[in-house]
Formats: structure tokens, C-alpha cells, sequence
């Protein structure tokens, strides 16, 4: 695995260098990720974690974390009310999650088929190993999909809804 | 110093000065204007006016920029009031940003304010218990402080007089130690309030499950439209400003009410430095205030004077009012001001479930819960610590959030509308016995912005509070077990003193000028026109929400100084 790793690192490093002949290279120096106050994010971290959210939380015949825009909201949230340590674990995750894919697939993250997306996700999901850095990301990434799916106006408003004046409150009713 | 020429004297002297827009100082405000004083109130915070000061009322939860999350920037500038549980993105404008009033903490004190008009009246808790003689005669029964100089019943028909006017809601329990009031209709306890109410009658003798006594309107009078209040529409949204005044504030109510009588002088941003002592007619002419926009000194002057600035601040002022007569703290002859500061222990707390009733569960919401009134040594002493604690009890469903998964799968888990079982909880609130050295004290060098002597606090547990928390979780648990709750735990958060946010002491009632400051009209003993009627006043502190004993003081303390006055003339 580490072997294979620094193999992939070279080809990355590679594929940096020649980023300048590459128009649509993904390692684009020059091309910046979401504005934020505290964080840097490049484009690929950026488009790897908005299409980790909408794996988690996809578009069916309601709406998904993309057209919700979860990703902004998740950014914002690590950005403002997230220690370092936090973000960095984002960040980082982000990093080893395109390698991943990268090692599966030959591919970052987001360019992966919906269907290799799912197995990488499925892989995630069932693993326990508390230890493992991507578990831990992956778990941390999934509480921040959570949160802005089940805070969002339209789960509030057409899924679980709020009511901000019950205008009652009975003690025991049928449930 | 323009303002301070003898031409604009006149327009600086009023009947009454209050210091103070929180809940005492706005029943203060409300009982002299009523009764015809010109009054002038004077609060260190900005102005806020009921409905048009309230941004946040009408959001929704989605549209708070963090979702109802402060701001890691800001919780690590003001690591104090982050610590309170309504510090939060709705409601994070009505409280002091920790840097906005520097303290000394000698040790640790978590001191919690809310510098606006209205107060804390603005957030608070709306929890409101009568005391009782068990707590009048507490001191002089067990030993500690000095004896109250009031009883119940000098305090009752002031109680009556407050409710009515306030609202609270309420059902008539019939209990010695927990008196009823002028009640609007009492919300339900939920089944497994019920259950667990009959659980402690069937084992224990004295240990009773109450529908929690709150200032809401469940059910408005005349007396309360005419306020502009409406009934409360159980949105739980308190802290923010109510827009239909359906809890009690002293913006929704009884500021407007002294407004209305054409009596009542608001002045905000006004930092009262110290109160002007006259040392040949031996009485307070009146205030020195510090304009927080010009820092301007200006004085203000009035025949009786309330301080209502908060516990800890009237001690504060009061300290800071040095003269020949008074050189340590204005009505200071006994050395015991800023002394025998007390609190609410509030540190213990236990959660569980129960998987009875799996076929019920509530609708809509409580602005309050079940309640368990104080059963520990009540009668008689009988563990090996003084006092006792109150408890409250609440208990609901949640909707189950099954996380397993993601995908399709996921979306329609979170969609399903299965409720978890009971949650039940319970947190303490306990008696803690005032202290010499649990004080506050100004400090030698450092000043506040305003110039004002910075407060040292040097308040902390002792051994009486420890063995009362172990004493809860132990009872606690053994209710949780006899009603069959499951997943019992307990914790004890360690929280410092203060985040309570019910600060006492330090401007005694007592009946001896040698062991206490104020009399039983809580006027100083040796200053008749001063006034001290907020929670600086309290001889020791019960289990109970404290803001309705002060209310009520305030009351028949104000009704002390009108008909002294009238006796004068």
C-alpha cells in the first residue's frame, strides 16, 4: 500500500508539472477553491467533497445536497465554527479520498461514475476501523451532510416539519 | 460636564431613581409611576423596545447563518458566556460579550448579564416559585447567616400582587413548602410525568411531581391585554423577544405600563459610577452616572433611590458609593458588604428512558415541565448536610434519526415519522448556604472601561454543596430505578458558580444593622432612602427561581417608600 502510494504521489506531482500545457488539468496552481475566511481549499478538494455529499445524500425524486447546495453550508460551518484540527482533517481527508479514488478507479473523486462513487462510499460505511484516517473523515464529512440536509429549509419545511407556533402543547396523545 | 449647571438641575431631579430595567427595576419603575412618582430608570445597556427590538424572533431555523451555531471566533474571544446554554446565534445580541465588562475572577465565576433594557427579564428562564416559611426560617432553624427579617406571610399578598399582573401559570398543589398562587390554567404533564409522580407516591412520603409554575399567559386576562399581551403560542422561542408578549418582561410589560402613565424617564447607556451621599441631612441626594457615549459624568437627583442593577452590580455600586460617612461602601458600617454572596448549585443532572406508553407521546410544546419541589430535610434535618434541592423533570419523544447508510436508503430513514422511546431528565437546583468568604470585592488597581473599579470574585463550593450533589444523583437514581427507567447517567458538569445565572447576597436582609445591610423593607439601615430590592438583597436562596421574591420585594418595598413618604409630608 505505501509502495503504491508513492507511486501515486509521483504521478500526481506529475501531472502538476505539466499543468501548465494541460488547459483542463485538475492541478491547476492557479485555479482556487471556494473563497472562505480561515481555510484554503483547492478546486479538486472542493469538487471531491461536494460529490462525497451528494453520494451520502443524492438527488432522487426530492431534492439532494446538491441542489441544496449542502457543500456551501458544510464549508461554511468548518470555515466559522470548526477548530483547525477540524478543518485540516477535512482537508486532508479530502486529499487521501481522491487518492483513493485515484488508486480504485484512475480517477479523482468527483469524475468517478456514480456507480464507483457508491462502491467507494459502500467500502466506507462498512468499515469499523475507528483508527483509519478516511473512516474518520468520511465519518465527519457524513455528520456535516446530516446536518445541513436535516437543518435545511425544505427537510424543515416538506420532510420533518417545523412548527415555529403550535399555538398547543397536550401532554399525552396517541402517537 | 455641560449637563451638570444648576439650570438643567431641575431637569435632573426626579420623585424616584431606579437603577436598573431588569425584572425588579421594571416593577420598580411600574409600582412609583403608577402611584404618581416621576421616575427616572436608569439603564447601562442600550435600549430595547418590545416588538421592534426583537431581529430574530420571526426567523426560522434555516435561516440563521450557522443554524443556530455561534461562531468559533467568537466563543473563543468570550469563553464565559459561551458557557450559557442561551448563547446562541437567535439570541447572542442580548447578552455581554466577556471583554464588554471586564471582572477578576480570584476564582472561577461564570458571570452571566445582559446589559439592555429589560435585562435579563429579556432571557430569562420564566420559572417562578413561591418561597415559603421553610425557606424564610431555613437560616435561623439550621444555623447559617442571620434570620430573615420577613416571613411569608409579609411577603404573600405582594406575591398575589405580582401574579396577577405577571401571569403565571400554574396548577393550586396544596403544598406547605411550595404555596399556591393567583394561577392562569397549568399546561399537562405529559403520561410519564403522571407515572413518575405516582411512582414517588407509592414509595416515598413527601416527594411530590408538580406541573412546573411559569410566567406565561396560558390563558390572558383583561389585566394582560391591557399590557398588549396575548396568549402564549407555546413557540419556545423566548430568548429572542416574544412577539406576542406571551411570557412576562419587563419590556412587554411593565415598562410599557409605566410609560403609559406619562411618569416614567428611560435613560440608556447610563453606567451609574456611585450614589451621592449628603453627609449633613444624612440621606442620598441622588446618582452619579456615566454616560457610556460621552463618558461624561452627569448626577441625577431624587428623594428615594432603588438599586435594581443586578445582584452583583448593586453590590458594586454600592462599594464604589464612598464618602467621609461611608468610607468602605455606602450603608457599610457592619464590614459585611459584598459578603455572603450565594448561588443555585445547578451543576448535577440525569437523563434515562423509559419504554412504557410506546403508544402516546405529546403535541405542540412547554414553555415549562414537571417539577419536583425540594424534599430533603424540609420537616427536619435529617442528612449530613443543610438544606436540600429542587428538581425539575421533563420527558418527551423524539423523532428517531436512523444515520445507518447513505444514499436513497438514507433520505427515506430520515423521512420515516418513528419516535424514539421516552427520554426522561432531571436537573438540580440547589440551596447553597452563604458565606463570609464567599464574596465579591473591588479591586485595587484595574478599572473597567468606565472607570469604574473592576469586581474581584471569590465565590466557590463548599462541602455542604458536594455532599447535596452526590445527595441528588443518589435519590435521583433511586426514583429513575423504582419507575423502571433504563440508560440512567449521570453527570456532574463542574460548572463554576454564576452560569446558575442565580446570583445572591452580598446587601443582606437582616433584622440587626451589625450582621446585615438592609432592613425588612430592604432599605439600608443606615441610609433610609436607598433601596436594594434585586438579588443582592437575599438573605440565603432557597431552592427556588428567585426572580418572583424579587418582584414581589420590589413591590412592597416601593409601597414602603410612598407611604413613608406620605407619613413625611
Amino acid at each position: 500500500m505505501i509502495i503504491h502510494r508513492r507511486s501515486l504521489l509521483k504521478q500526481l506531482l506529475f501531472v502538476s508539472a505539466t499543468a501548465a500545457f494541460a488547459p483542463s488539468c485538475l492541478l491547476d496552481k492557479h485555479k482556487t477553491g471556494i473563497p472562505l475566511k480561515h481555510m484554503t481549499v483547492s478546486p479538486e478538494q472542493e469538487a471531491a467533497f461536494a460529490s462525497l455529499l451528494a453520494t451520502i445524500i443524492p438527488e432522487t425524486d426530492t431534492p439532494g445536497a446538491a441542489s441544496m447546495h449542502a457543500d456551501l453550508f458544510a464549508w461554511k460551518m468548518l470555515d466559522d465554527c470548526s477548530p483547525k484540527s477540524e478543518q485540516d482533517k477535512i482537508l486532508k481527508g479530502l486529499n487521501e479520498l481522491n487518492l483513493t479514488s485515484q488508486t480504485k478507479f484512475g480517477q479523482f473523486f468527483n469524475r468517478l461514475t456514480e456507480d464507483q462513487r457508491i462502491q467507494i462510499v459502500t467500502d466506507l460505511e462498512s468499515n469499523k476501523d475507528k483508527s483509519n484516517s478516511l473512516v474518520a473523515f468520511y465519518r465527519q464529512s457524513k455528520g456535516l451532510a446530516l446536518h445541513a440536509y436535516t437543518s435545511s429549509e425544505f427537510y424543515l419545511t416538506k420532510v420533518q416539519v417545523y412548527e415555529q407556533i403550535p399555538g398547543r402543547f397536550h401532554g399525552c396523545v396517541k402517537a | 460636564m455641560g449637563e451638570n449647571n444648576t439650570a438643567t438641575a431641575k431637569n435632573r431631579s426626579f420623585d424616584a431613581i431606579v437603577i436598573g430595567s431588569g425584572i425588579s427595576g421594571g416593577w420598580a419603575a411600574k409600582e412609583f409611576t403608577e402611584k404618581g412618582w416621576k421616575t427616572l430608570v436608569l439603564e447601562r445597556g442600550r435600549d430595547v423596545q418590545h416588538l421592534k427590538d426583537y431581529p430574530t424572533t420571526n426567523m426560522m431555523p434555516w435561516e440563521f447563518e450557522h443554524r443556530g451555531q455561534m461562531p468559533l471566533e467568537i466563543t473563543e474571544a468570550n469563553p464565559i458566556i459561551s458557557k450559557c446554554y442561551a448563547f446562541r446565534e437567535d439570541a447572542a445580541h442580548f447578552f455581554v460579550k466577556d471583554n464588554e465588562h471586564p471582572y477578576v475572577q480570584s476564582k472561577p465565576f461564570d458571570w452571566i448579564r445582559g446589559y439592555q433594557v429589560g435585562g435579563k427579564s429579556l432571557m430569562w428562564a420564566r420559572q417562578t416559585q413561591r418561597w415559603s416559611d421553610f425557606d424564610f426560617e431555613g437560616p435561623a432553624r439550621d444555623g447559617f447567616a442571620v434570620d430573615w427579617p420577613i416571613r411569608y406571610k409579609d411577603i404573600a399578598p405582594w406575591y398575589s400582587h405580582v401574579e396577577k399582573f405577571v401571569g403565571i401559570s400554574g396548577n393550586k398543589d396544596g403544598l406547605a413548602h411550595l404555596p399556591d398562587g393567583e394561577f392562569l390554567p397549568a399546561l399537562e404533564l405529559t403520561c410519564v410525568d403522571h407515572y413518575f409522580k405516582e411512582v414517588l407516591q407509592k414509595n416515598y412520603s413527601g416527594r411530590h411531581v408538580i406541573y412546573g409554575r411559569c410566567a406565561h399567559l396560558t390563558k390572558p386576562n383583561p389585566i394582560h391585554q391591557e399590557q398588549g399581551r396575548a396568549q402564549c403560542q407555546n413557540r419556545n422561542l423566548c430568548q429572542r423577544g416574544c412577539p406576542f408578549g406571551g411570557y412576562f418582561s419587563s419590556n412587554a410589560s411593565t415598562l410599557p405600563w409605566a410609560a403609559k402613565t406619562g411618569n416614567l424617564t428611560m435613560r440608556p447607556f447610563s453606567v451609574v459610577h456611585s450614589i451621592i451621599y449628603d453627609e449633613q441631612k444624612c440621606i442620598a441626594t441622588g446618582v452619579r452616572v456615566v454616560d457610556t457615549n460621552t463618558k461624561e459624568m452627569v448626577e441625577y437627583y431624587a428623594k428615594v433611590i432603588f438599586v435594581n442593577a443586578g445582584a452583583i452590580n448593586t453590590n458594586l455600586i454600592l462599594l464604589n458609593s464612598t464618602s467621609h460617612r461611608f468610607p468602605n461602601g455606602l450603608g457599610n458600617d457592619s464590614g459585611i458588604l459584598g459578603k455572603y454572596v450565594a448561588f443555585h448549585n445547578y451543576r448535577a443532572r440525569i437523563n434515562a428512558e423509559y419504554e412504557g406508553f410506546m403508544d402516546s407521546t405529546t403535541d405542540g410544546r412547554s414553555p415549562t415541565s414537571a417539577y419536583l419541589p425540594r424534599f430533603r430535610n424540609v420537616e427536619k434535618q435529617e442528612t449530613d448536610f443543610l438544606r436540600g434541592y429542587a428538581a425539575g423533570f421533563s420527558s418527551g419523544r423524539y423523532m428517531k434519526r436512523n444515520t445507518d447508510g447513505f444514499g436513497k436508503s438514507l433520505k427515506d430513514q430520515l423521512a420515516k415519522k418513528e419516535l424514539t422511546p421516552w427520554f426522561v431528565g432531571s436537573h438540580m437546583m440547589g440551596e447553597t448556604i452563604p458565606k463570609e468568604s464567599n464574596a465579591v470585592s473591588l479591586h485595587a488597581n484595574l478599572k473597567d472601561p468606565w472607570g469604574m473599579p473592576q469586581l474581584d470574585m471569590n465565590v466557590a463550593y463548599d462541602d455542604n454543596d458536594e455532599k447535596m450533589v452526590k445527595d441528588f444523583l443518589d435519590q435521583m437514581t433511586e426514583m429513575y430505578t423504582k419507575a423502571g427507567f433504563k440508560n440512567i447517567k449521570t453527570t456532574d458538569s463542574k460548572a463554576a458558580p454564576g452560569l446558575d445565572i442565580h446570583e445572591m447576597g452580598g446587601v443582606r436582609m437582616g433584622k440587626d444593622p451589625k450582621t446585615s445591610l438592609l432592613n425588612e423593607f430592604n432599605q439600608l439601615h443606615a441610609c433610609k432612602n436607598v433601596y436594594v430590592t434585586d438579588g443582592a438583597c437575599m438573605t440565603s436562596t432557597s431552592t427556588q427561581n428567585p426572580s418572583l421574591t424579587y418582584m414581589a420585594i420590589t413591590a412592597r418595598a416601593v409601597d414602603h417608600a410612598v407611604n413613608e413618604a406620605k407619613k413625611g409630608s
